[in-house]
């Protein structure tokens, strides 16, 4: 392959497009381009001006990538699988014993003054029902207790 | 597209259509970055860059489970698809002259740099942003993403001369406008 023709305007050319850092410019033109700029009095004004604007150009940093974005890219890819939060497996088995509990409270509660002939006291009733579970068991029919 | 030699970035890509995670957050890590910053250099706009990013790697993880070994390198195919996608949206804001113009200060970077530095950052964005977008995209391709002419040339499929002129006529915009915030002599 024959050596490019490298003169003042090409060599302007190149730096006037690529700019003054030779690792830059094309790989076919890049040793004639620097044999050329070692005799060339004219070259190191001309890259000098190239290199003031390279400088500038260098200067413009970019921020980097947020976790959002990386997170919702990786969310999307093939076989991804987010970990998996852990449940309490036996939360309403856990809601239904404490409910059975608190049914059992006010039957047994209600049942008491029957079995020993005394008057009831509703109030009284009413605390010794709560057993704490009131989300749960707090759905008592009060009308049903007078 | 054909290219020259073994894609670099190929075996990970297959590792990732094979629905290996490891493979997907190598590969991020590898390339959000540079598209990132492509697509930041572009639009001005970071949160509009992260759209395109994201959009560039869900059409990835849609490739890769078919990706065809030895027709284009992975990473012109990504600078590609986000170039275009700069394009679309830079096309949508001239029908929009009503859109949010981009913020030509990046906050994040800016909030750690000294005074000079920041200004001279701050000039070389606004400059960019008045570029034609082809002439702002060979800048971004050749002088910030490192491309070769060659591939650059490629990518907005142009000649190697028609990307030199655009280099060219960038480059002598940017000092004019540099020169003229006193950024530049």
């Amino acid at each position: 392959m024959s050596e490019p023709v490298m003169d003042q305007n090409r060599f302007d050319q190149l730096v006037e497009a690529y700019g003054a850092a030779p690792w830059r410019w094309p790989d076919d033109e890049r040793d004639a381009a620097l044999r050329f700029a070692q005799g060339a009095p004219a070259a190191s004004d001309r890259l000098a001006k190239a290199r003031a604007l390279d400088d500038a150009l260098d200067v413009w940093a970019m921020a980097a990538a947020s976790g959002t974005v990386r997170d919702k890219i990786l969310k999307a890819a093939p076989g991804w699988r987010t970990p998996a939060i852990r449940q309490p497996r036996f939360w309403w088995a856990g809601a239904g014993l404490a409910s059975a509990c608190a049914l059992g409270v006010a039957v047994g509660a209600m049942a008491a003054p029957l079995a020993d002939g005394r008057e009831a006291d509703p109030v009284a009733a009413m605390a010794g029902q709560y057993d704490g579970a009131a989300p749960f068991g707090g759905a008592f029919d009060l009308g049903a207790m007078s | 597209m054909k290219h020259p030699g073994p894609d670099p970035d190929e075996d990970l890509l297959l590792r990732v259509g094979r629905g290996e995670p490891a493979a997907a957050r190598a590969l991020v890590a590898r390339k959000l970055p540079r598209l990132l910053s492509l697509a930041r250099r572009m639009l001005g706009d970071q949160a509009e860059a992260e759209d395109v990013a994201q959009e560039v790697f869900l059409r990835t993880w849609r490739q890769a489970p078919t990706w065809r070994t030895g027709e284009a390198k992975l990473d012109s195919w990504m600078h590609r698809v986000a170039l275009n996608l700069c394009y679309d949206r830079l096309r949508r804001r001239r029908e929009d002259p009503m859109a949010d113009p981009p913020e030509q200060v990046d906050p994040g970077v800016a909030a750690d740099r000294g005074l000079i530095t920041r200004q001279t950052g701050d000039a070389v964005a606004s400059a960019m942003a008045t570029l034609p977008a082809r002439q702002r995209a060979a800048i971004v391709l050749c002088y910030y993403q490192e491309l070769s002419n060659i591939e650059a040339a490629t990518l907005m499929e142009v000649s190697v001369e028609a990307m030199e002129s655009l280099l060219s006529r960038a480059r002598r915009a940017l000092r004019m406008a540099l020169a003229d915030e006193a950024v530049l002599d």
